[in-house]
């Protein structure tokens, strides 16, 4: 008899009993028999946390036999964890990657109580998460697997001795107990111990916390859990993966604080769909990346790489929002927190996934409840009960709109949804508004962000690339109701002009970013837009392509804003001239990026050059980037510029080759111990092509330059 | 922004030859002025900077220096790889060093085959107390090793500071192919000076 019931309650364990007596061959079971003893022993080291409260199925301290792992000594309470989730262990690879990504690890040392709860949760997210991508396998079938957890769940609560625990699992092929030991748990350890140990709220719970310690097993697995998922709740397609196992889980993942913090580091984990982040803009031909890499080959693939990018329509899948989604699934408590954290973040790149989002949300209420809804609820229990989740909906990342906004929405971005409507924002926009801190509608079109989406005051971040109705009225209403915003791309928004630029420059002066760049209707904004902008706000990145900029109010920026100043964008600024940009220079240290394609005006390379090179020798990498006709004039002055130079060093070195000997000249002397600063001797680094003579001096510095680091000697003379 | 900056050159010079010819000595008179009599013996490499400026330009000569015990001969890389000119240095009163100089060469030219050569002799102030027959002897050969090397040939004192400055002078003129006009010396007896048309 295959041990195939899918669903248990705790009423089976009978059964389950029934089920281990089936014998099977230990070492198909565990392994490589000469893995065992070293693994045995680790494990009665690392389990002495005598007190924690055993949630996971196995006892290593009791189990001699039971699956070795490469790693024995971390075994300790990852391996309980692990064997709650062993099914999971290779679906927990592919998630794994994704989570070591985060920040450097805090240890969590086997004795800290909650390590091993918050681990085991950790197990049931990434197991619920990807339980619907896990391959399938020839034996035992998927959905076996947790019942097979449960299965030695059980055993290890006491109601199986130890010895007969190895035979009362069922067959686990040999390659899910190697899947198992490259399961993050076991190398990389979270941090929600510490981020658990530092959160204030801590303080206040500690009391519950303690109670949680205390329990006993026995006491635990006998006490009712109400959050179980009867079969009853739970859309049968997922009943087979939420059997009783879930009920097993801790009772500090009770205390809706303690979870909610848990989640939150899952949410933090989900990816809000955004734009590829700004690298070097692709170049305009294969003249145009020679020009740029200076290098035949690295031209090449530049080149390739930017046709590639062409005809590939940049479709990117956001993943990670899956997490939460898993987590959504465990019970009806869990349901509640995901829920929550879900609706603090609104993010949808999925036109059909919005509609859905827009119809369930239309369904409830009328607008005058919509309007009148309170948001003070948002600290009311999280354990308190509301209407059953459709888990169908669930699974696509849905949920029912009941009054699921009782936190407030801090981030709502529509990422590519053209067909967005302006009717469906304007019928949410006092749901998802009020204390939006960043609000995004990239190259949504036809809709512009009601009134209700800005209010609250604490907006911060406003990104609207494309939306061709955006205009100055809507500007106005930014800048009456959002003092704090600091980000506003307004990219493609060809409807802004001068007047909305005043009006947000006035009100707004902890503004950081602003592009108005544009290919069309560059006229509206000049002069007068910039410099207000430029006096009146904070702004060190500046986007204004294609825009009438003249170049006072280049001179402007740089007087108000100079050495703040970290991006410049200018491309087809054609009014620009060699009065402002190579001038203004010297002004703005800080300067990072500044683009300048297609200004054909500007002409004076030298200063530009002068300042990039000036800036390099401060280990600063200034990208100055221009079209072909720009970046060739720039080598040719460059070119220029390396001869000029090259000239004067051969001049001076032939007045001091025929300069009087003498012994005592006003020279600086190192001695061995100085390390010389090779780096500011690197003056040369562009190889002139001109006569033989300065092209053997550029050869000769660069040459010497790279061979003096490596001196190394026994000094003494 | 404005502060102007000064534009810089440096050339890598290593020194190899026998023990106890001078090289040392050199690398200090020339980079400190001083010159020292008693005989500290270099124990693998010296590295000394001596920086030149000159209106715009600042020269930097970093002067490697191998001691010339055979057994640092693993250190010769050290001193030729990069370097712009290698000098091989002899006593211009011990033939012997003379002699000596064709395996430095042969093992220096193994790492770098682009360094300029020089070969230069030492203690040219003990060299003129010596009998006419040797000075001319040490002089001939040294010619004839020079030319063989595609070398300049420069004899000098430290002690007495005679062409010290001009070695390095050369050198900078060989890398940079600046035409030179300083007068040769060719007599025997005299501190050569030989260095138009070498190695072209």
């Amino acid at each position: 008899m295959q041990p195939s019931t899918p669903k248990r309650s705790k009423g089976d364990w009978s059964t389950t009993q029934q089920r281990r007596s089936y014998s099977t061959p230990s070492a198909l079971i565990f392994g490589s028999p000469e893995d065992t003893p070293a693994s045995s022993s680790s494990f009665a080291s690392s389990s002495s946390t005598g007190t924690t409260p055993n949630t996971s199925p196995q006892r290593p301290s009791q189990l001699p036999k039971s699956p070795s792992s490469p790693t024995p000594s971390r075994r300790g309470l990852r391996g309980k964890l692990a064997s709650l989730t062993l099914g999971a262990a290779e679906r927990v690879r592919s998630i794994s990657g994704r989570i070591d990504d985060r920040e450097p690890p805090v240890y969590a040392p086997p004795a800290q109580p909650l390590a091993n709860p918050q681990e085991s949760l950790m197990g049931w997210m990434v197991e619920r998460n990807n339980g619907g991508t896990r391959p399938q396998q020839r034996h035992p079938p998927p959905r076996l697997d947790t019942s097979n957890y449960g299965v030695s769940a059980i055993s290890n609560n006491g109601l199986l001795t130890p010895e007969q625990t190895p035979e009362s699992s069922p067959i686990q092929p040999i390659h899910r107990a190697k899947g198992r030991t490259t399961s993050y748990y076991q190398t990389q350890p979270f941090k929600y111990t510490s981020s658990l140990r530092e959160d204030p709220f801590i303080d206040r719970n500690r009391n519950r916390i303690k109670e949680v310690q205390e329990l006993d097993f026995e006491e635990f697995n006998n006490s009712e859990d109400d959050f179980c998922l009867s079969e009853t709740d739970v859309h049968s397609e997922f009943s087979s993966s939420a059997d009783s196992t879930s009920s097993q889980c801790h009772k500090a993942l009770r205390i809706p604080e303690i979870l909610y913090n848990i989640l939150s580091h899952v949410e933090a984990d989900v990816q809000v769909p955004h734009e590829p982040p700004p690298q070097r803009r692709r170049p305009l031909s294969l003249r145009h990346a020679f020009l740029i890499y200076g290098d035949r080959e690295k031209a090449h693939q530049a080149w390739e790489r930017a046709l590639k990018e062409e005809q590939t329509p940049t479709q990117q899948m956001f993943k990670g929002d899956g997490a939460l989604h898993g987590c959504l699934l465990v019970n009806k408590f869990w349901f509640e927190v995901s829920r929550k954290l879900l609706y603090n973040k609104l993010h949808f790149c999925d036109s059909q996934k919005w509609r859905q989002f827009v119809h369930m949300s239309s369904d409830t209420g009328s607008p005058e409840d919509l309007i009148t809804w309170s948001r003070s609820s948002h600290h009311r229990s999280l354990s308190r009960s509301t209407g059953q989740p459709n888990l169908h909906q669930l699974a696509n990342g849905e949920a029912e709109m009941n009054d699921y906004f009782d936190t407030p929405t801090k981030l709502f971005v529509l990422h590519k949804i053209s067909n967005a409507q302006q009717s469906e924002i304007d019928l949410l926009q006092h749901k998802i508004g009020g204390a939006l801190e960043w609000l995004e509608f990239y190259t949504c079109a036809a809709i512009v962000p009601p009134l209700g989406l800005l209010a609250g005051g604490s907006l911060q971040k406003i990104v609207l690339p494309g939306c061709t109705k955006v205009d100055d009225a809507f500007l106005k209403l930014v800048a009456e109701n959002c003092p704090r915003l600091q980000i506003a791309d307004l990219r493609a928004c060809e409807k802004v002009s001068n007047e909305g630029l005043v009006a947000l420059a006035g009100k707004c002066p902890q503004l950081k970013l602003l592009n108005v760049g544009r290919t069309q209707m560059g006229h509206l904004i000049s002069y007068r837009g910039i410099s207000a902008i430029a006096r009146k706000t904070q702004v060190n990145t500046l986007g204004a392509a294609g825009c009438f900029v003249c170049d006072k109010s280049m001179w402007e920026l740089a007087w108000y804003r100079g050495h703040s100043l970290d991006r410049l964008s200018l491309n087809g600024c054609t009014l620009l001239t060699n009065d402002s940009i190579p001038r203004i220079l010297p002004y703005t240290s800080n300067l990072a990026v500044l683009e300048l394609r297609g200004c054909t005006q500007i002409t004076d390379f030298k200063s530009i050059i002068k300042f990039k090179r000036y800036q390099e020798r401060h280990k600063r990498e200034p990208l100055i980037e221009g079209c072909e006709i720009f970046e060739s004039r720039m080598r040719e002055a460059e070119f220029q510029l390396e001869m000029d130079i090259s000239r004067e060093i051969l001049r001076d070195c032939v007045q001091w080759i025929y300069a009087p000997d003498h012994d005592q000249e006003s020279v600086r002397v190192k001695r061995k111990k100085v390390v010389p600063n090779f780096a500011s001797t690197s003056r040369l680094s562009f190889i002139p092509h001109g006569s033989d003579a300065a092209r053997k001096l550029a050869a000769t510095s660069t040459r010497v330059e790279s061979s003096s680091r490596h001196h190394s000697s026994r000094p003494s003379h | 922004m404005n502060v102007p900056h000064k534009n810089s050159v440096s050339l890598k010079i290593g020194l190899i030859g026998d023990a106890q010819i001078g090289k040392t000595s050199l690398m200090v008179k020339y980079a400190e002025g001083n010159f020292d009599e008693d005989y500290v013996q270099t124990l693998g490499v010296n590295f000394m900077e001596k920086t030149v400026s000159i209106r715009d330009t600042e020269i930097t000569f970093l002067i490697w220096d191998l001691g010339g015990q055979r057994e640092f001969v693993n250190m010769l890389p050290l001193v030729s790889n990069d370097s712009v000119a290698i000098l091989f240095m002899f006593d211009l009163t011990r033939k012997s060093t003379l002699n000596s100089v064709k395996e430095w060469y042969r093992q220096a030219r193994g790492f770098n085959k682009t360094a300029i050569p020089f070969l230069v002799g030492t203690k040219y102030d003990l060299f003129v107390q010596l009998p006419k027959e040797d000075q001319e002897e040490i002089t001939q050969q040294a010619k004839k090793f020079a030319k063989a090397m595609k070398a300049s040939l420069i004899f000098c004192s430290t002690s007495h500071s005679i062409n010290v400055q001009k070695i390095f002078k050369i050198v900078l003129s060989k890398a940079f192919d600046l035409k030179l006009t300083i007068p040769e010396i060719t007599n025997t007896g005299e501190p050569i000076l030989v260095y138009q048309g070498v190695g072209q």
